[in-house]
């Protein structure tokens, strides 16, 4: 993917990987800008059903917000993700997870996501917005051909189940 | 009333013990004038002026006063009090502040008495009681304050140079300057207009022209005195005598931005409001400010003056190509680089059809000569001199296009009624109503029914004029002269609204949070938002608000979004 290498490597020549410091350095810079320029675009577009913001004054490290989507058995429901940026970001992919914990075929007990777009299929053109779109939708849309929550995969196919369980589920977990 | 004898022995007295007496005060004044201070010096030297403790102690005995290092027989320092006292009073009387020129001797007498007494706070205290009095209540017009305001600098620059006693009385006025919300208005107005009254105009004249001095203030360390007792010890005493009358002003604020919005702001509609732009002097008042205010500042001001000389140019070009046709209107456009003029207020104004299309052939000429380049009409801006001819009456006026429209329409067809111009306007019927008032006030238009209006024949003007005068009273005065351009408070609401985007973001995903917390983080990536810094207590009253309105909710020290 020609797209996640970093044009900085790609294009130094110099195969003794000329001094990585100053790159870094630079790069981070470059980063921050990135995330910067996302953050603002965000706040302009204020999208319905997802937010996210610095945790702190660290710029690597979000919190997200995102409303379960209307007509789905998610409808009501608020999830809280954390997002972590590596240096190398937008060429490599945020790690993104979710705090609140959450009862999906996608989503492990720890919080962990299994969307390609966050592994093989990420590109530098994606940014937080289209992330948390992409997990919000995943909430109603689940693939259960390769499941990290057995039990969820199963039950997904029964609706109204699912969602007598879903959200007991959520109700004893979303304050912790 | 003593004897007259004693009174001659006590008046040798007070010219033998206090020469000031005889120098100063008394060569100003007319001789019935000084007669009376005669006799109210007599009188207040017998009853009081040694009711104090030099008078109680034994005058026999030979002890040094602790005042003067003289022996009591020889002390001045009952006389320099009255004195001091007596000039004190009429200084407030007198209202010798606001008069410098005329209360020299007055001035130079408490001068004196400074030097020998210990009565500077005594002073500081009357003098700021009577300028709280005098000054700092609703009663009294912005530009009064700053008049007076500009004269207290003057006059206490003079008794004191060091500058601590200004500091000190004017703290006052300076507070409650800024809470006034004209007062930048005010300042920039004065600073501008040029006439009769605006000292603050010859002020930026001056110091344009004794902008050099500086150097030669370096040699006169030998002249150096240290700052008096009362002298607030954090602040740097080369500030206090550096600073002049509009250095003091601008710093009622603390920021020269505000001062310069303010300006560019008065420009614009200077430059908007007249037909003819006198651009040479608007340069010359640039140039100044330029001085004072550095040129980055003032960068937008420049370009502001450009466009309309530009213009000029450019209209000249285009009336040379167009000969006059059959229409003869003239349109002469102003071109605006927007991004560098004050954002203007919002109206929509639909023009008539005849003036659209004089628009747009203006527009074609335009993009023929600037090739790439089209122009964005704002209708509701500019003047448009009118000639009116109703019946045997001939009216030559200069309106806003706005009541020039509405005139226009009544041309077509002498009734309307509000709805109808609102479809052919496109104006809100409120404001309408309200601009329709001038026309009425003109004596051409009258209401006939409720929201009919009808034109008035020229044959009738004189029945209806009785009519009419009634409305005159209703309208503004200011009507005309409103600003076309977004308010500065208009416009920093809108700037607090780019934060609270940024602020709703926070708290869906932070929960909740205290201010500093808040300020903290918008400092931090909201910077390069549009709009300036937003100082904490800014912030406090923009939550506030946001918690009257309840979209926000206060829990203890922390904001939180309201739970939907």
């Amino acid at each position: 993917m020609a797209q996640n290498i970093n044009p900085h490597y790609a294009s130094s020549s110099n195969p003794a990987k000329q001094n990585e410091d100053t790159i870094k350095l630079n790069d981070n810079h470059a980063v921050s800008k990135r995330l910067q320029k996302e953050l603002m675009e965000l706040m302009r577009c204020s999208d319905k059903g997802i937010s996210a913001f610095p945790e702190s004054e660290n710029l690597f490290k979000w919190i997200g917000t995102i409303h379960g989507p209307e007509d789905t058995v998610y409808e009501g429901h608020k999830y809280k993700l954390s997002l972590e940026f590596p240096n190398s970001y937008p060429y490599a992919p945020p790690i993104v997870k979710f705090v609140t914990p959450c009862f999906h075929p996608n989503v492990d007990t720890c919080g962990l996501i299994c969307l390609d777009i966050l592994k093989d299929k990420w590109t530098a053109l994606y940014d937080i917005r289209t992330v948390l779109i992409s997990i919000q939708s995943l909430l109603g849309e689940p693939n259960t051909l390769s499941p990290l929550n057995q039990q969820a995969s199963y039950l997904w196919s029964n609706q109204p189940a699912y969602k007598k369980y879903l959200d007991e589920f959520y109700n004893k977990n979303k304050d912790s | 009333m003593a004897k007259k004898g004693e009174l001659e022995a006590c008046w040798s007295k007070i010219n033998y013990a206090f020469p000031i007496l005889n120098g100063t005060i008394f060569t100003e004044c007319t001789n019935e004038e000084f007669e009376d201070i005669q006799e109210i010096v007599i009188n207040l030297v017998f009853f009081n002026v040694f009711d104090n403790e030099y008078e109680n102690s034994d005058m026999g005995e030979d002890v040094m006063c602790s005042g003067c290092w003289n022996d009591y027989s020889d002390c001045n320092c009952a006389y320099i009090v009255k004195v001091f006292h007596d000039t004190n009073r009429k200084l407030m009387e007198l209202q010798l502040l606001e008069r410098l020129a005329d209360s020299q001797p007055a001035v130079d007498d408490i001068k004196l008495c400074l030097d020998k007494t210990d009565l500077r706070p005594t002073l500081c205290k009357n003098l700021q009681t009577a300028l709280e009095t005098r000054l700092l209540h609703p009663g009294v017009n912005t530009s009064e304050i700053l008049t007076a305001y500009v004269s207290t600098i003057r006059t206490l620059r003079h008794l004191d140079p060091s500058g601590v006693i200004l500091e000190t009385v004017t703290k006052p006025v300076r507070n409650y300057l800024r809470n006034r919300e004209d007062t930048v208005r005010s300042v920039v107005s004065s600073l501008t207009e040029d006439g009769v009254g605006s000292e603050l105009a010859e002020e930026l004249a001056k110091f344009a022209a004794d902008g050099e001095d500086d150097l030669e203030k370096e040699d006169l360390w030998d002249e150096w005195n240290p700052d008096p007792v009362d002298a607030d010890p954090k602040a740097n005493s080369s500030d206090r005598k550096a600073s002049d009358i509009i250095s003091m002003l601008v710093n009622v604020y603390g920021s020269k931005e505000l001062f310069v919005n303010e300006y560019r702001t008065l420009l614009a509609d200077r430059i908007l409001g007249q037909i003819v732009i006198n651009t040479e002097k608007e340069i010359r008042y640039l140039e100044l400010l330029k001085l004072r205010f550095g040129e980055s500042q003032l960068h937008f001001c420049e370009v502001m003056l450009k466009d309309i000389y530009d213009s000029k140019r450019l209209n000249a070009l285009i009336h040379q190509d167009n000969t006059p046709d059959d229409s003869q209107i003239v349109c002469n456009g102003k071109i605006l680089s927007a991004q560098f003029w004050p954002p203007f207020k919002d109206e929509s104004l639909e023009l008539p059809d005849v003036i659209k299309q004089l628009l747009e052939r203006y527009t074609k000429c335009f993009e023929a000569l600037k090739g790439n380049r089209t122009l964005n009409w704002i209708p509701h801006l500019g003047n448009v001199v009118l000639e009116i001819e109703i019946g045997q009456k001939t009216l030559d006026l200069v309106v806003s296009p706005f009541n020039a429209t509405l005139i226009m329409h009544f041309q077509d067809k002498p009734e309307w009624s509000l709805e109808e111009l609102h479809q052919v306007m496109k104006v809100p019927i409120t404001i309408l109503r309200r601009k329709i008032t001038y026309w009425q006030s003109m004596g051409l238009i009258t209401e006939k029914s409720a929201d009919y209006y009808v034109l008035v024949d020229g044959n009738d003007a004189n029945k209806s004029s009785v009519a009419t005068s009634q409305v005159q009273e209703m309208i503004c005065e200011d009507e005309e002269s409103e600003s076309v351009m977004a308010s500065a408070h208009d416009q920093r609401e809108g700037e607090l609204q780019v934060f609270w985007s940024y602020i709703v973001g926070m708290l869906t995903n932070l929960d909740s949070l205290p201010l500093d917390r808040i300020h903290q983080m918008l400092k931090m990536f909201a910077s390069q938002a549009p709009g300036t810094e937003c100082s904490i207590q800014e912030l406090r009253q923009f939550l506030d608000t946001k918690v009257r309105t309840h979209q926000l909710v206060l829990q203890g020290s922390m904001y939180k979004l309201p739970k939907t």
